[in-house]
């Protein structure tokens, strides 16, 4: 018996570095249909990498937004910093709180905000944190951090990224990637704020040609339904915060009319995210914002829609007492 | 609790620990331990099925020892006719009570009646059909004096429970098992080797080969009206691979834990697909269900010592139940009649009248005895695979008319349109499936393909190829957990 348990704990090892090797080659060597459950790529969507580049440089932020897509393309640092605050963007694609936690942790003591803007999109509560965790994994330059992260959403491909990654680095680095400021009618902005080039592709003219995502989606049929684990992630975000004396406002951004009228059950999630602290959801608020101008797809804001949202957003700012406004 | 997941990585190696280090040297604290893993790897289903399996297990405990003990026929013939009506009556409530009442509906419907039969919400409980079929061949075999009742409680109900094999076998025999449950196990290192290599190549059948066949196969089989019929081919040949690798895959985990317990469990598959012959075929396929349907309908039937035509029957009868068993559904049924239309013919006709000689001068018209032999094998191995893929097809559908639609569907000029450029057709399956045939080909006269293989190379190099194995599952492997075909049985 002690032989054998030996000999399995050997295995293991060699299994691992076996699977490291094979990984290395079959990342490096093979076309991207061939490795399956390797998604590791540098500056993927959203911009990360140039965000964490900037992260890992800035100091003196008085507004930190945390949060999926929504908030990486819905909040403006450039507004915020004309009414007289420093910001910074930390969302990212398809972000779940299990990545909310991690990055809260890593950047929270370097910023010392005076405000946290936590976006949160009930969708993003629904998943299992893969897609964020390999875009953190895969542009991060704190990488022994990104193990917990890995643990933490325990999946196949997240543990793929990592190890690839970590192979990577060990063995000939990354520092030879360097994100476009532009790619396609993405712009980068400082503070991480990510701009759309609306014009380019006008929405309402693209309607005719393309279906809006939100018309093949049955209206108010659909329920939200948030994983356990997201949510304990989420409240531990709040409480890491709260520890530090940190006032955190939740915000659900506005999505098209027709998306948000698809689900039935915000009472359920509204009530949820009023529990942990100030929550607005600004869907309910009065925008003016117009289906087709405003958002370029069914949820994400355009950038006319983007200034109503944010100006609306420090309206609700300035009876906090935080900042001196002009 | 799948096999293919962390929860049964985390639960074996904790049974796995306590078993040899709690309770190496006392019997009935083995199997006590045993059983208690094993009705806590049950409960994770359902907890309340859990007063199913220990109804079974009495049921039969019960009546094993009541016809034993009866003093005269009648007697033990009551006591084994109750055992056979009650565990069928579990059977056919859980399993089959829908279908039976959805085919009186249609029926009354058909001859212009108005039927107000309510279907009874009912939850087919995992592995009823496994752990029936344990009890029901141990009274039989208590009745017919095969073997001796067991008057130890705790060995029968482990005997039944075990849990690799409790709910999708392999169908386990008194006679085979319940010896090795009466004896203290000890620790082998080569059998506990051995059980890690059957279940590390049932992980890579399940979880590369099978799952990802599935991505074509359903996609074929959800839209085989619109799709080109070479996609449908490619589909129904996936589905061979898919259900093989499923099933064999299942059972290789289930024979490689019961080794790691110092248990050997009936053997299920040997390399069906390499079979010459539909009737070879049937000696590869779940052989723990084909000998226990020879062994107790067969043979009781008169099996082949009979007349050809009654002969004939018994087979008939034979798959059209193995079908049944399958599921409630006529899909089933059909695909049992068909095997058995195909197996008497290859019986009756094929090979009765010189037609196998004649096809073998056919094709191995070459001279030289090896490649005629070569030749031959590869036709026969072939033409049985795809007859058999042809078969799968009535197994996968939903229903027959979505069989017979697949079917008309292939029988189209687009057979031979290029089925690469269907974009389901992921480009590492190919690649995959010839790796896997090759490996199966290399380990086909061992009990399942890795026992030997590589077994001449230095250690480094095999466990590089294990190593490589576990690359392959961490590549390929399906990231949503599909549960194993043989579980709705």
């Amino acid at each position: 018996m002690r032989k054998f348990l030996i000999q399995f704990g050997l295995f293991l090892l060699f299994a691992l570095i076996t699977y490291s090797v094979l990984l290395t080659i079959w990342g490096n060597a093979l076309n991207g249909k061939y490795h399956k459950n390797l998604r590791y790529k540098q500056g993927l969507t959203g911009f990360m990498h140039s965000r964490l580049l900037e992260a890992d440089t800035s100091t003196q932020v008085e507004v930190l937004f945390l949060g999926s897509s929504h908030t990486y393309r819905g909040f403006d640092t450039r507004i915020f910093a004309a009414a007289g605050m420093r910001s910074f963007n930390l969302g990212s694609s398809n972000q779940t709180p299990l990545q909310t936690t991690y990055l809260l942790q890593e950047y929270v003591d370097r910023f010392r905000p005076k405000l946290v803007i936590y976006e949160v999109f009930p969708e993003n509560f629904e998943m299992d944190g893969v897609e964020s965790a390999v875009d953190i994994i895969s542009n991060t330059a704190h990488y022994g951090h990104v193990f917990w992260q890995a643990l933490a959403v325990n999946h196949v491909v997240v543990y793929n990224a990592f190890l690839y990654g970590f192979m990577r680095k060990v063995f000939y680095g990354d520092l030879a990637f360097r994100e476009a400021a532009k790619v396609g009618e993405d712009t980068y902005v400082l503070g991480a704020y990510v701009q759309k080039d609306f014009r380019a592709q006008p929405r309402y003219l693209m309607a005719e040609t393309m279906p809006l995502d939100v018309e093949s989606v049955k209206l108010g049929d659909k329920l939200w339904r948030l994983k356990g684990k997201q949510v304990a992630a989420f409240g531990e975000s709040i409480e890491l915060l709260k520890q530090k004396n940190i006032p955190v406002l939740l915000v659900q951004a506005p999505v098209s009319k027709g998306f948000f009228e698809a689900y039935k059950n915000y009472a359920y999630t509204d009530s949820l995210f009023a529990s942990y602290g100030l929550y607005i959801n600004f869907n309910y608020e009065n925008l003016a914002l117009n289906d087709s101008t405003d958002f370029y797809d069914a949820h994400h804001l355009a950038q006319s829609g983007v200034i109503k949202f944010n100006a609306a957003l420090i309206e609700k700012i300035k009876p906090l007492g935080l900042f001196h406004f002009n | 609790m799948l096999f293919h997941t962390q929860n049964f990585a985390f639960f074996l190696t904790a049974v796995f620990l306590l078993f040899w280090f709690l309770v190496p040297k006392k019997l009935t604290a083995q199997n006590v331990l045993l059983i208690a893993a094993s009705y806590v790897f049950y409960g994770f289903w359902d907890v309340r099925f859990l007063v199913l399996l220990c109804l079974s297990t009495l049921i039969d405990f019960f009546t094993g020892l009541q016809i034993h003990a009866a003093s005269n026929e009648q007697n033990r013939k009551r006591w084994l006719w109750l055992s056979i009506v009650l565990n069928f009556g579990l059977l056919a409530y859980f399993k089959y009570v829908n279908f039976f009442i959805d085919n009186v509906i249609n029926l009354l419907q058909n001859m212009g009646f108005t039927a107000n039969l309510a279907f009874v919400n009912v939850l087919l409980p995992v592995g009823i059909s496994f752990y029936t079929f344990h009890g029901i061949s141990y009274v039989i075999d208590i009745y017919y004096k095969r073997i001796e009742p067991t008057r130890d409680f705790v060995a029968y109900a482990l005997f039944v429970s075990f849990f690799p094999l409790l709910v999708a076998g392999p169908i386990e025999r008194a006679n085979h098992l319940l010896p090795q449950l009466k004896q203290l196990r000890k620790f082998d290192y080569s059998e506990a080797v051995l059980g890690l290599k059957q279940i590390l190549w049932g992980l890579f059948k399940k979880m590369v080969i099978a799952d990802n066949c599935m991505v074509l196969v359903d996609h074929a089989f959800a839209y085989h009206n619109t799709l080109p019929a070479s996609t449908l081919a490619m589909g129904a040949i996936f589905f061979s691979f898919q259900i093989y690798g499923d099933f064999s895959g299942y059972s290789d985990i289930a024979i490689g834990t019961g080794r790691l317990f110092g248990i050997e469990l009936l053997k299920n598959f040997s390399f069906p697909y390499f079979a010459h012959s539909i009737a070879d075929f049937w000696k590869r396929w779940h052989i723990s269900l084909t000998s226990w349907f020879r062994d107790y309908l067969f043979l009781p039937l008169g099996g082949s010592k009979v007349s050809t035509w009654l002969s004939m029957r018994n087979v008939l009868v034979v798959f059209l139940v193995s079908g049944f068993w399958h599921g409630a559904s006529w899909t089933f049924v059909v695909w049992g009649l068909l095997n058995a239309l195909f197996y008497l013919f290859y019986i009756n006709v094929y090979t009765r009248f010189g037609m196998a000689k004649r096809v073998y001068n056919l094709v191995g018209g070459s001279r030289h005895v090896a490649w005629r032999l070569a030749i031959w094998e590869g036709v026969s191995i072939l033409s049985t695979f795809l007859l058999m893929s042809f078969l799968w097809i009535f197994f996968r559908a939903e229903n027959l008319g979505e069989a017979f639609s697949f079917i008309k569907h292939i029988c189209h000029s687009s057979l031979f349109s290029n089925v690469l450029a269907e974009p389901k057709l992921n480009a590492y399956i190919l690649p995959l499936l010839v790796f896997f045939l090759w490996v199966e080909w290399q380990g086909r006269q061992a009990q399942f393909a890795l026992q030997y293989f590589m077994q001449a190379y230095p250690k480094p190099l095999r466990w590089g190829f294990y190593g490589m194995l576990v690359f392959l599952i961490g590549m390929y492997m399906t990231v949503e957990t599909s549960p194993f075909i043989y579980f709705q049985f």
